[in-house]
């Protein structure tokens, strides 16, 4: 996706980077905030607010869009705000629609950041907007990426205190409890089969993880089966970039990315290679905050987990 | 998100993920995972080394006075003890752990250890164990690891299901990895905070779907190592003695659900290994963060005679507020 006119420079560390496109392109980006429901397992309903693709798309699951650009790109956001309060869209350190009022349309126009996931979110009332599920992810990629990748959005959401604000009633931070704990909106076997989720890739296939936590509190997420190693870490410890880990800290609102090799499980007697007789070998990755592999409760593990697959 | 594929079709819109969804009808059963009484272990081999894990209650009594219950596991020899007895081994042993759940269902993940899907311990991508169970293993990677029940997991672990794992470099103790990290004095710091109102559930807490409230945390009592409160500073368990010109290795480890912060009471740490694994860059600290199951292995070189008070500082799940604290001396002479 490399356009005419850029420029390929050997930095001073000797790897190959890649000027700015001298040509940008324009991504534009429709996105409405809506409200509407999910059911739940235990036959509850919980109630969202999202960004959607269109003023009548229910926010489910969230995030509802993802928006992709390329290092050098105009990004314009046009946000339409079809609900009876104010809200935004904030991006930190990049961009802010400022408040947009009911029924109303923002448009604001900015560079694509550099390569990697961000948050954008609804700063209004914060943390509220936010953890009732107006949030999303923009990623960003350099034009001579090639590594197959992944989002993971990390959402809690508390149900009652969502009823509460649907009902226009007071609620208070203090309380807050979170009972419904997802991965790109999907929880326990929903994000196990999710394929946009769930890494499913034949040995030696590199994979980059791209970590976001839009909930108010620390994650720490395990991998089985693999290492992968820090490639990007958004708000502190940067000591790890570089390191092989099996579990990752996740502060609020941070972005942590790694990259899985998809290696053979290098602890197995016999080894698992590939080879005659040999089968997919399916490990979890889940928050070992345990509190978040429940839902309403209880019902462990239907919260924040996922699988990967190594496929023969 | 599929991401490339989504990027190739729709780059300079926005992309709905719902072509790439295959959304299933109903959750998967997880709460009725297949039990098996005594599996097979597959390619089973004679092993080098054998370690016994069998389930076991007790009741701790805590400062207050509260009589708080445990589960652990007990090794061959009926060693009860929290944390269960540690796991020890040489890099490219081939080991055996025998768990013995008693009349539950129990299984042992040797977290950071990558064995097969069938060795790995964990219910819903192999099998929970009812009767007996070898898991087979041979670590490749020296380094700091830790083993503990995979069943319900949010109540068995908070239970006291858990007891560290290290692996040796071939040389054996007194390196930390093959040929490098010399110590002349070892202490292993896992650290965590027990809600007792977490230790009055049964096995199966939550998995009928009643809300047994296992999203709530509210820790009281923080051990490390098992020497809880007070006692920690001067227990045997999690306090350390060394002399000036020598090395402290500290493994540490946050065994709970919530972010804990490691302090050496002002002496400055040499972060040298984490979860099994060999720092590349190594660097210098006096307190870290550490997310639950997290490890950092820990270099200390007091220069000065003097004791100084090792920290963990744990913080609420939710809050971010630091709701406990628990310190064990490091004395020098």
């Amino acid at each position: 996706m490399v356009k005419a006119g850029a420029i390929s420079v050997i930095s001073a560390s000797g790897l190959l980077a890649w000027a700015p496109r001298s040509v940008a392109d324009d991504v534009v980006v429709d996105l409405y905030v809506t409200e509407g429901f999910r059911d739940l397992v235990d036959g509850r309903k919980l109630y969202l607010q999202g960004f959607s693709l269109g003023p009548d798309d229910p926010p489910d699951p969230i995030p509802r869009s993802v928006i992709n650009a390329v290092t050098g790109d105009r990004v314009t956001f046009n946000v339409t705000n079809t609900l009876s309060k104010p809200h935004n869209l904030k991006i930190d350190g990049v961009v802010d629609t400022g408040p947009i009022a009911p029924g109303e349309t923002k448009t604001v126009t900015f560079d694509a950041p550099g390569a990697g996931a961000y948050l954008y979110y609804d700063s209004i009332l914060a943390p509220w907007n936010r953890i009732l599920g107006l949030h999303g992810a923009m990623i960003v990629r350099t034009p001579t990426e090639t590594i197959r990748d992944y989002l993971w959005l990390f959402n809690a959401f508390d149900s009652k205190l969502a009823d509460r604000v649907r009902r226009g009633e007071s609620v208070n931070l203090a309380t807050l409890v979170p009972d419904v704990f997802t991965i790109n909106g999907r929880f326990g076997s929903f994000a196990c089969e999710a394929r946009d989720t769930s890494p499913r890739h034949p040995f030696g296939t590199p994979v980059r993880i791209r970590m976001v936590n839009a909930s108010t509190f620390a994650k720490s997420i395990h991998f089985h089966g693999e290492h992968p190693v820090v490639a990007r870490r958004t708000l502190a410890q940067q000591e790890t970039i570089g390191c092989a880990k099996d579990t990752f800290l996740l502060l609020p609102q941070e972005v942590v990315e790694v990259t899985m090799a998809f290696t053979v499980p290098s602890d197995g007697f016999p080894v698992n290679a590939p080879g005659p007789g040999a089968t997919d070998l399916e490990y979890p990755v889940h928050d070992h905050h345990e509190l978040t592999q429940t839902l309403g409760g209880g019902l462990y593990p239907n919260g924040m987990l996922t699988d990967l697959v190594f496929e023969v | 998100m599929d991401a490339h594929s989504g990027h190739a079709a729709t780059r300079g819109v926005s992309l709905t993920t719902d072509q790439f969804f295959h959304e299933p009808e109903a959750p998967l059963a997880f709460s009725d995972m297949p039990h098996h009484g005594s599996p097979a272990t597959p390619n089973k081999v004679r092993p080098d080394v054998v370690f016994q894990r069998e389930f076991f209650s007790d009741k701790i009594e805590m400062s207050d006075g509260r009589r708080v219950d445990f589960w652990s596991f007990k090794d061959k020899d009926g060693r009860k003890t929290f944390p269960a007895p540690t796991i020890r081994l040489r890099q490219g042993q081939v080991a055996h752990t025998i768990v013995k759940p008693s009349k539950h269902a129990h299984t042992i993940h040797h977290h950071g250890i990558e064995p097969g899907p069938h060795d790995d311990g964990v219910g819903h991508t192999s099998f929970e164990v009812t009767g007996e169970y070898t898991y087979q293993w041979r670590p490749a990677q020296a380094g700091t690891y830790f083993y503990h029940c995979h069943v319900n997991t949010v109540v068995h672990f908070e239970m006291g299901m858990w007891g560290g794992l290290i692996v040796d470099p071939p040389e054996g103790p007194g390196h930390l990895f093959p040929g490098t990290y010399r110590y002349d004095v070892e202490a292993f710091w896992p650290s965590s905070g027990w809600d007792p109102s977490k230790h009055e559930l049964n096995h199966a807490a939550g998995l009928d779907g009643k809300n047994e409230r296992l999203n709530l945390y509210r820790p009281k009592y923080f051990h490390i190592n098992g020497a809880f409160g007070a006692s920690a500073r001067r227990s045997s368990r999690s306090s350390v003695r060394a002399k000036v010109g020598q090395t402290i290795l500290v493994r540490t480890l946050n065994a709970g659900y919530a972010p804990a912060r490691v302090s050496f009471g002002g002496l400055t740490g040499l972060f040298v290994g984490s979860d099994g694994r060999r720092i590349p860059r190594p660097f210098s600290a006096q307190e870290w963060t550490m997310g639950g199951a997290e490890r950092y292995d820990v270099l200390l070189t007091p220069t000065t005679p003097g004791t100084y008070r090792g920290r963990f500082e744990h913080f609420d799940y939710l809050t971010n507020v630091r709701i406990g604290v628990v310190e064990a001396d490091i004395v020098v002479i």
